[in-house]
């Protein structure tokens, strides 16, 4: 019976959830609004490039002494500009407005600051004074090599191919690495669109007082268990809903969006780092769900789980914040810690397994860890929603919830 | 239940409920015979609630036995059990219909027989055209309508119902009434946590009564009327009342009625000629048994009936 009911809750949990309104309407915004953040950043960063190039491009006129000798007379003449007498003068000239800016070439412009001086014209366009003197010194110099081919070295990266080998193999570099990544993204996602309802699943009950209705009729850890189900399921479709049209037109419009570079021929689906990242990513998956049910166990309401629940994700989304240290510093303490701290491990844990600088023992015990830490984590959840639901206006007792034996 | 012949559906022995420093029960006993409807009674805070919460396993006791059908309860024995909460409430942003099958299939119907019965009661309680509506779109007595449903759509053994007709008008109440005549008609032992008197006394078999934790009476409602005086005359006079030994004044009013409790083996005749001797002028002289009402009323004094 048991398990039937655990399968009547969880169909009850995916119909009711799959037919609100307000569950597709967040769907759908979540790549609206990643769509929406993309454009933004793309126009703020186009913006950026063009105004950065109109800088250098401005015209205005400037005086400037060169003590390094590596300035050209004509390029600067052509942006505008005429040699000055000395510094102090200069510096008196664009103080009293004769004129707009007035550049200090040091000797030794690779260890001594270039002295910039200009008009005021707005936070931005200020930054033109510098753009102009860093142009007129990189032109000045590019004009006084001959060759273009050392040119051209000096002013773009030169193509390389590089193979790094393993155990005698080629790696497939990159190719190796974006399939485990894609573990933390799916873990990502599960937290952004399943902690509320992994949150409330437990806070329903007690919120519209029916507690001791079900808990009368079916026990604690199916209904719990039926309801987790549930809302991965629910999350599951979720995640579809976005992932197959996203990939479909990825595939479809690849050219479009200029992505023909993108070979996913050379995704490597290398079977221990992808077992490993499924065995993390089932774990962590398994933590922060029983983490948020025994949260929901305990609080009255939403409003009053709130605070826990965003220490859970915090702690659980922290190690995204050291990416730069947990690939620079693989082997270091803390690194070792975020492995081994439950909430932390799953995404440092998963980084560094799709980087291939997971110990198999750190894996494998951090492994070990989040599933054992989830299992005990929601049979407390489920023992302080049984003896504690009915605690509608306030938080659980616990020590009354968990200090009595059953008689 | 499907217990064995003769052994009671519900046994409590030495119950005691501690919350904090508040011992809400003492040390209570008492036993639920299958096919009796058995009052359960008490002044709001007496532990009605908690006694039955401890029985159903929702609250764990502090030392006692509880048990349902010869064991601790277990939410695997739903299948016999229907239990009206006195918190109610249902998936408030649910449709009635399906609710009511989901709570049906938990308690191990068919979804089809589920549904088939859900939308027969909702005929018969007046509300066929809501079957699919939310329930947060439904009234207060609406709402209780459908959860009484999903208390008896299993045709329970057992049904104990906490305060069944709070929130309920009288028209509504008559049919919840109603409802639970039919149960114990049909055979299901019926628990009722009150403090409504006159339902006690139409419907059921024993009560028992609760004060401060502790058991004030207990027994048949007959048992119980003779144990707090048996007999009592209700007097409407006009005059100064004799002393009368052995009588306790139970009830009076400004107006020249009072209502008497006698005594046992008190002869009625001698009293009222008692009564006549004395110069009292007598228009109604009315014998009956004790009500439970003013049983209540004794044990717990005005103020609780005030409350209530």
């Amino acid at each position: 019976m048991a398990k039937s009911n655990i399968a009547i809750v969880a169909g009850f949990e995916i119909n009711r959830h799959l037919r609100r309104k307000s569950l597709w309407i967040f769907t759908l915004l979540v790549p609206i609004a990643i769509v929406a953040v993309g454009v933004i950043s793309g126009f703020s960063s186009a913006s950026a490039d063009t105004a950065i190039a109109e800088q250098q491009d401005t015209q205005f006129s400037f005086e400037y002494i060169d003590a390094s000798g590596l300035i050209d007379p004509t390029i600067a003449t052509q942006l505008g500009g005429r040699l000055g007498s000395d510094s102090a003068s200069g510096l008196d000239d664009v103080k009293n407005g004769r004129i707009e800016a007035f550049f200090d070439y040091p000797a030794d412009p690779t260890q001594q600051p270039t002295e910039v001086s200009g008009a005021d014209v707005g936070i931005i366009q200020n930054g033109r004074y510098a753009a102009v003197a860093v142009s007129l010194l990189r032109a000045s110099v590019s004009a006084q090599v001959a060759d273009p081919t050392v040119l051209s070295i000096i002013q773009t990266d030169p193509p390389v191919n590089a193979t790094a080998y393993r155990d005698g193999q080629a790696s497939a570099g990159l190719g190796q690495v974006v399939a485990p990544l894609l573990y933390i993204v799916l873990f990502f996602m599960a937290i952004v669109m399943l902690g509320n309802q992994m949150l409330s699943a437990t806070l329903e009950e007690k919120e519209n007082r029916v507690s001791e209705m079900i808990l009368t009729t079916i026990d604690a850890t199916s209904l719990l268990i039926g309801k987790v189900i549930g809302v991965v399921v629910v999350g599951l479709a979720q995640m579809l809903t976005l992932l197959v049209p996203s990939v479909a037109a990825l595939l479809y419009f690849r050219d479009g969006f200029n992505l023909s570079g993108l070979d996913l021929g050379q995704l490597s689906f290398q079977p221990g780092p992808m077992t490993m990242g499924l065995l993390l990513l089932g774990g962590g998956l398994a933590l922060y769900t029983a983490c948020l049910v025994t949260i929901g166990a305990v609080m009255p309401t939403a409003q009053d789980a709130s605070p826990a629940f965003s220490v859970v994700v915090l702690l659980c989304v922290m190690p995204l914040y050291a990416v730069v240290w947990v690939a620079t510093n693989p082997g270091s303490g803390i690194v070792t810690g975020l492995t081994l701290f439950p909430l932390s491990a799953p995404i440092t844990a998963m980084m560094r397994n799709a980087l291939g600088v997971l110990p198999l023992w750190q894996g494998l015990l951090a492994v070990v860890e989040l599933y054992v830490l989830a299992a005990l984590v929601l049979a407390l959840g489920a023992r302080l929603f049984r003896y504690g639901s009915i605690a509608y206006s306030g938080r659980v007792n616990l020590k009354a919830a968990l200090g009595r034996s059953k008689v | 239940m499907t217990g064995p012949v003769g052994q009671p559906v519900v046994r409590v022995e030495n119950f005691r409920m501690v919350f904090g420093d508040h011992e809400v029960i003492k040390d209570l006993s008492f036993e639920v015979a299958p096919g009796e409807t058995f009052g359960f009674l008490g002044s709001n805070g007496s532990g009605k609630t908690t006694t039955i919460r401890a029985l159903l396993g929702i609250y764990l006791p502090t030392a006692g036995l509880l048990h349902v059908d010869g064991r601790p309860f277990r939410p695997s024995q739903t299948r016999e059990l229907g239990y009206l909460p006195e918190e109610r409430g249902l998936y408030k942003k649910e449709p009635v219909l399906r609710t009511m099958v989901y709570f049906g299939r938990l308690k191990g119907m068919s979804a089809a027989a589920a549904k088939r019965w859900s939308m027969d009661y909702l005929e018969r309680v007046g509300l066929p055209d809501k079957a699919l509506i939310r329930l947060d779109k439904l009234s207060g007595g609406q709402q209780q309508k459908v959860q009484l449903g999903v208390t008896i759509m299993n045709q329970p053994r057992l049904l104990i119902l906490d305060e069944p007709t709070k929130g309920f008008d009288p028209v509504n109440r008559r049919l919840l009434m109603d409802l639970i005549d039919e149960q114990k008609r049909a055979g299901s032992t019926v628990i009722m946590v009150t403090h409504q008197m006159e339902e006690v006394e139409r419907l059921c078999d024993r009560v028992i009564l609760l004060k401060d934790g502790v058991a004030r009476a207990y027994g048949s409602v007959t048992e119980v009327q003779e144990q707090f005086g048996g007999v009592t005359v209700k007097l409407a006079y006009q005059g100064q009342l004799p002393e009368l030994p052995g009588c306790r004044q139970l009830t009076a009013d400004q107006s020249g009625h009072v209502e008497l409790g006698l005594p046992p083996g008190q002869d009625l005749a001698e009293l009222l000629a008692r009564l006549v001797a004395s110069g009292v002028s007598v228009s109604a002289f009315t014998p009956s048994r004790r009500s439970l009402d003013s049983i209540f009323v004794e044990v717990y004094g005005r103020s609780a009936q005030e409350e209530d």
